[in-house]
């Protein structure tokens, strides 16, 4: 599903991945661990073709990486950055925007299935009808991983979405990624208990390698 | 039509002294302006008698090919200057904006000269000129606000932006809430213009009609048409410009290229 080979990763001068290559299978929930700095999120983003690399190949579902496949590969995927900076609207709004895409919009869910995949991850109902600036970091990464979740895409990728939670949300979020038996699920994390529960770990401390 | 009173030079000098006031009140406050504001009026004046000298020529001859010429390059400066004030790159804006202010301008100017006025000689210099002029320096205006607006946000705020592509947005799906936000912040300011004007100001192409001898009446339906005629041509310049600039402004992936915007300064 997801195949890297022999990947080099410079960033501002620095090498951050070298000989890098790893495979993600379907239905796999993979996390990338590892320290800060070590390009965990650079990774995300070298998948999604939103940075460069110098070496080596990508393939998602057998699709090269390329400028010319980077709109189909981008199609299967469903992403969840760290940070969500959605000004001035509702977190309904918030909720329904990947949805308003061509390519999401027969996905679109109605209110009752979104409020029951939100509370499996312990956010109230009423939070939708919220400012966005009026909830936390983690209850808006939970509201996008929600919605992620919902476009049924193969592939979700999600950036630290443990960053900004209690252990106790933490465990929801685990069982609620785990319950989606149909997605290859890749997502960075240094949280211990998601290490332990995952398919497969991609330590980026035993690959990195500082130029 | 009664002729406008001129003023010598002498009282023109008097004139000047009106300068005193905010160079004595910048000085007190040590604000740091008096030279910017002394070099200001310095260039305006200079400027202003060049171009002066250069429009009695052009109104001498009223020739098609000098008043397109003087056009041309009231463009061109038009493009630099909106690079320069939006901190824009030179190489991936020059052209798209060269562009879409000539197709802006030629398509309002023909509208307002040739429809509107119907004027028998489309490039009479009496015309062609200041009303071109006008449109131009709003398009100025509102570029720098639209496209600093735009670009800066796009890569200040590129996470937002990945977010949607990373969720299969089309490129095109993905920068619409960023026109959508670059459209409101330029134009904001010229919809609360229009909104007010005559209430709290007159505007300065009315002014400048009565004081030429035009009976209110034409100089309010001249102001009303330029109104409408700055409101569209800005707003062709402002899309148009970034459309065409997209095409030079991304790599093949999608992702703003680092060199299109200096971050230094916001507008």
């Amino acid at each position: 599903m997801i195949e890297i080979n022999n990947l080099q990763l410079t960033f501002d001068g620095k090498t951050i991945l070298k000989d890098f290559s790893i495979s993600v299978k379907e239905y796999e929930k993979a996390v990338i661990a590892g320290e800060s700095g070590k390009g965990k999120t650079s990774l995300l983003h070298v998948i999604l073709g939103f940075l460069p690399f110098q070496k080596g190949t990508i393939h998602i579902n057998g699709k090269e990486l390329n400028a010319k496949h980077i709109g189909e590969i981008r199609s299967l995927t469903a992403f969840v950055p760290q940070e969500i900076y959605m000004p001035d609207t509702s977190v309904k709004n918030m909720f329904y925007t990947p949805f308003l895409f061509k390519n999401n919009s027969a996905q679109k869910p109605d209110q009752e299935t979104i409020e029951k995949s939100i509370s499996l991850l312990g956010l109230e109902s009423d939070l939708l009808q919220k400012n966005t600036d009026e909830i936390s970091g983690g209850q808006k990464q939970r509201i996008a991983i929600a919605s992620a979740l919902m476009l049924n895409k193969p592939i979700v990728l999600l950036d630290e979405p443990t960053s900004a939670l209690d252990e106790n949300s933490i465990k929801k979020l685990i069982a609620f990624l785990n319950n989606q038996g149909d997605k290859t699920i890749l997502a960075t994390s240094h949280n211990k208990t998601w290490i332990e529960n995952s398919d497969k770990v991609i330590n980026l401390d035993l690959y990195g390698k500082n130029a | 039509m009664e002729k406008t009173l001129d003023i010598n030079y002498l009282n023109l000098f008097l004139g000047y002294l009106l300068i005193l006031i905010p160079i004595l009140i910048f000085y007190y406050y040590k604000t740091g302006l008096v030279k910017d504001s002394l070099i200001a009026v310095a260039r305006m004046t200079i400027q202003l008698f060049i171009v002066g000298l250069y429009l009695e020529l052009l109104f001498e001859y009223n020739k098609a090919w000098i008043n397109s010429l003087w056009w041309i390059i009231m463009v061109i400066i038009a493009a630099f200057t909106i690079i320069r004030r939006a901190y824009l790159s030179l190489r991936i804006f020059i052209i798209p904006l060269i562009i879409s202010l000539i197709i802006s301008l030629v398509v309002i100017d023909a509208y307002f000269l040739g429809v509107i006025i119907r004027l028998d000689y489309f490039f009479d210099a009496r015309y062609f000129i200041p009303i071109s002029g006008i449109l131009l320096g709003n398009c100025l205006r509102t570029n720098v606000l639209g496209l600093n607006s735009f670009y800066l946000k796009l890569k200040t705020d590129k996470i937002r932006y990945r977010y949607y592509l990373g969720n299969g947005a089309t490129r095109t799906e993905a920068l619409a809430p960023f026109m959508r936000e670059a459209l409101k912040t330029s134009f904001n300011p010229l919809i609360a213009s229009i909104t007010v004007i005559g209430l709290i100001s007159l505007p300065g192409m009315m002014t400048g009609q009565i004081l030429g001898g035009s009976s209110p009446e034409v100089a309010i339906k001249y102001q009303i048409m330029l109104m409408l005629a700055i409101f569209a041509s800005t707003l062709i310049s402002v899309v148009l410009t970034i459309l065409l600039a997209n095409r030079f402004a991304f790599d093949d992936f999608g992702n703003l290229k680092d060199n299109v915007i200096k971050e230094k300064r916001q507008v």
